[in-house]
């Protein structure tokens, strides 16, 4: 019975059911209140939000997270098995690129499931020469907020000066969008700017527990595509 | 400047049957890119006119090596009557929204949907050819452009970063060959061969490794400007799906050849998914993500 079941979970068309199942589930979700832009889905951990939801809005998200819990063990599972019947059959490559590429994916899968667990986020406004607490206790200084304005008065660039203690020496860093300043493991984000009737910036604070194993597993991916697309540049034929 | 458009869809359109119009209309659509790029002062990838401008170029660029694949270098008679015919009520579609405006909008949705389907439908009977069928289909999309009005805004200052650029760009490559894969899978359920299926498949796993970047390119974008490498909104949702679709639809082909039809169909389901992703969320559905 256990091979039995092995062999099941081991199978290639459960694989592709659950693939499906995952991907119908996610539609459901994007046109769902849960899923929709405006939900609190990306305020908190996925877990709390998870925990918080009322179901009737998150159900669509337990059940792709149940499917892709299953899916991941599958892809294990057949990694596993492919390995076996082509070791010594087939080249060095063609064995381990699509096996790297699964490692990748489900690297990616931990990563998620890091940030559900302990991500962080808060926004605060602050004006120019306040500080900012940080969840551990330490502090950080908001100062030089300055901005460009278009001729029609909207802002086309903006930044900021942060300031903090780090080894006992203060450190400066400026930062503006898409440049964070990063800090004992949390990111500081420069989102809005004000400079009438006082100087403020609007500040996100960030933690993504993921991103290293996110990034990992996005590199071993990336890697098995490309050697996976070596290995078959001259076949058109399966996998 | 759009006269280079016009002239570019002219030639996709009407003269796509022939690779040295085919690559004219690319060379003069890829200058119309070029021209909107200096105009603005960095690539033009915002707004539904740049990008569908963009995605048209994408497909010619991508089908251009397909070209010259002698699996698709088939004697197949053009009917060029048909061919003339589907692209004329192409135009037509769209002109068809301009000149009856005073009419309901349901009515003139249902003959622009309406011109559409019959105009590609007789452009699959015209000719069986990879070289008209790709160019009709970035001519198309090149036409849907023409009637949207392009913008001049300056780039917001989140977006002023190359991971932006580069995700966005791979994914309109990565677009394009599923866009390429789908004609190809038609193609294949016309004639059954299987040289074509093959094709398919090659085009849809390049084009899967092209979307595996782009999303890796927008997670580190998304981390440096956002804070996180993902957000749950309707264009992340459907990015997702569209990449487990393409990673379905490739082990769809380890099930062996009886399943060709299926695989075939998979491709074409797959640029439906593409085209709900690119367009059907931007339009049908709030999200900041949207063009």
């Amino acid at each position: 019975m256990l091979a039995k079941l092995y062999d099941r979970l081991a199978s290639l068309t459960l694989g592709l059911w659950l693939i499906g199942g995952v991907c119908l589930f996610l539609a459901v979700g994007s046109f769902s209140g849960g899923g929709a832009e405006g939900s609190s889905i990306n305020d908190l951990p996925l877990f709390r939000w998870l925990r918080e939801t009322p179901f009737a809005l998150s159900w669509w998200l337990w059940v792709a997270i149940a499917l892709l819990a299953l899916l991941a063990l599958n892809t294990v599972l057949c990694s596993i098995e492919s390995v076996r019947s082509k070791y010594r059959r087939t080249g060095f490559l063609i064995l381990i690129a699509p096996q790297v590429m699964h490692a990748g994916f489900l690297l990616i899968v931990l990563a998620h499931l890091f940030s559900a667990w302990g991500g962080y986020k808060q926004v605060m406004p602050v004006q120019e020469g306040g500080m900012i607490t940080c969840p551990d206790g330490s502090r950080v200084q908001v100062a030089n907020v300055s901005a460009a304005m278009s001729p029609m008065g909207f802002p086309t660039d903006f930044s900021a000066e942060v300031r903090s203690m780090a080894g006992g020496r203060e450190e400066v860093k400026t930062i503006s969008p898409s440049h964070p300043y990063f800090y004992k493991g949390f990111g500081f984000y420069l989102k809005e700017v004000a400079v009438e009737p006082y100087r403020a910036a609007l500040i996100e604070i960030h933690r993504e527990p993921g991103a290293g194993c996110a990034f990992a597993g996005a590199l071993l991916f990336t890697i098995g595509n490309l050697a996976l697309l070596y290995v078959r540049r001259g076949r058109a034929d399966s996998l | 400047m759009k006269w280079l458009l016009l002239c570019s869809i002219a030639l996709y359109l009407f003269g796509g049957h022939k690779r040295a119009l085919f690559f004219a209309g690319l060379a003069t659509e890829l200058a119309y890119l070029a021209l909107r790029g200096v105009v603005l002062g960095r690539l033009p990838l915002i707004g539904p006119h740049d990008t569908l401008v963009f995605f048209s170029a994408s497909i010619a660029l991508m089908a251009a090596p397909f070209l010259f694949n002698k699996s698709l270098q088939v004697a197949d008679r053009v009917n060029w009557r048909m061919s003339f015919v589907a692209a004329l009520s192409a135009f037509l579609a769209y002109f068809s929204k301009l000149l009856l405006w005073q009419l309901p909008p349901m009515i003139t949705n249902l003959l622009y949907v309406s011109l559409l389907i019959f105009s590609c439908v007789l452009a699959l009977k015209a000719s069986k050819t990879f070289s008209w069928l790709s160019s009709f289909t970035a001519g198309l999309f090149a036409l849907l452009a023409f009637f949207i009005p392009s913008f001049a805004m300056p780039l917001p200052p989140i977006l002023r970063t190359l991971w932006f650029e580069l995700h966005v760009a791979l994914a309109f490559f990565a677009y394009a060959l599923f866009g390429i894969g789908a004609l190809l899978g038609a193609m294949f359920l016309a004639g059954r061969e299987r040289p074509l299926l093959d094709l398919q498949y090659r085009a849809c796993l390049v084009g899967y490794s092209f979307f595996s970047a782009s999303m890796v390119a927008g997670g580190i974008w998304g981390y440096y400007a956002w804070g996180t490498y993902w957000l749950w909104t309707p264009k992340e949702l459907w990015t997702s799906i569209l990449w487990l679709f393409y990673a379905l639809y490739l082990h769809l082909r380890l099930k062996g050849t009886r399943w060709d039809g299926v695989v075939a169909w998979g491709g074409i389901v797959g640029f439906a998914v593409t085209l709900f992703t690119y367009l059907g969320v931007s339009m049908l559905m709030k999200s900041s993500h949207s063009f």
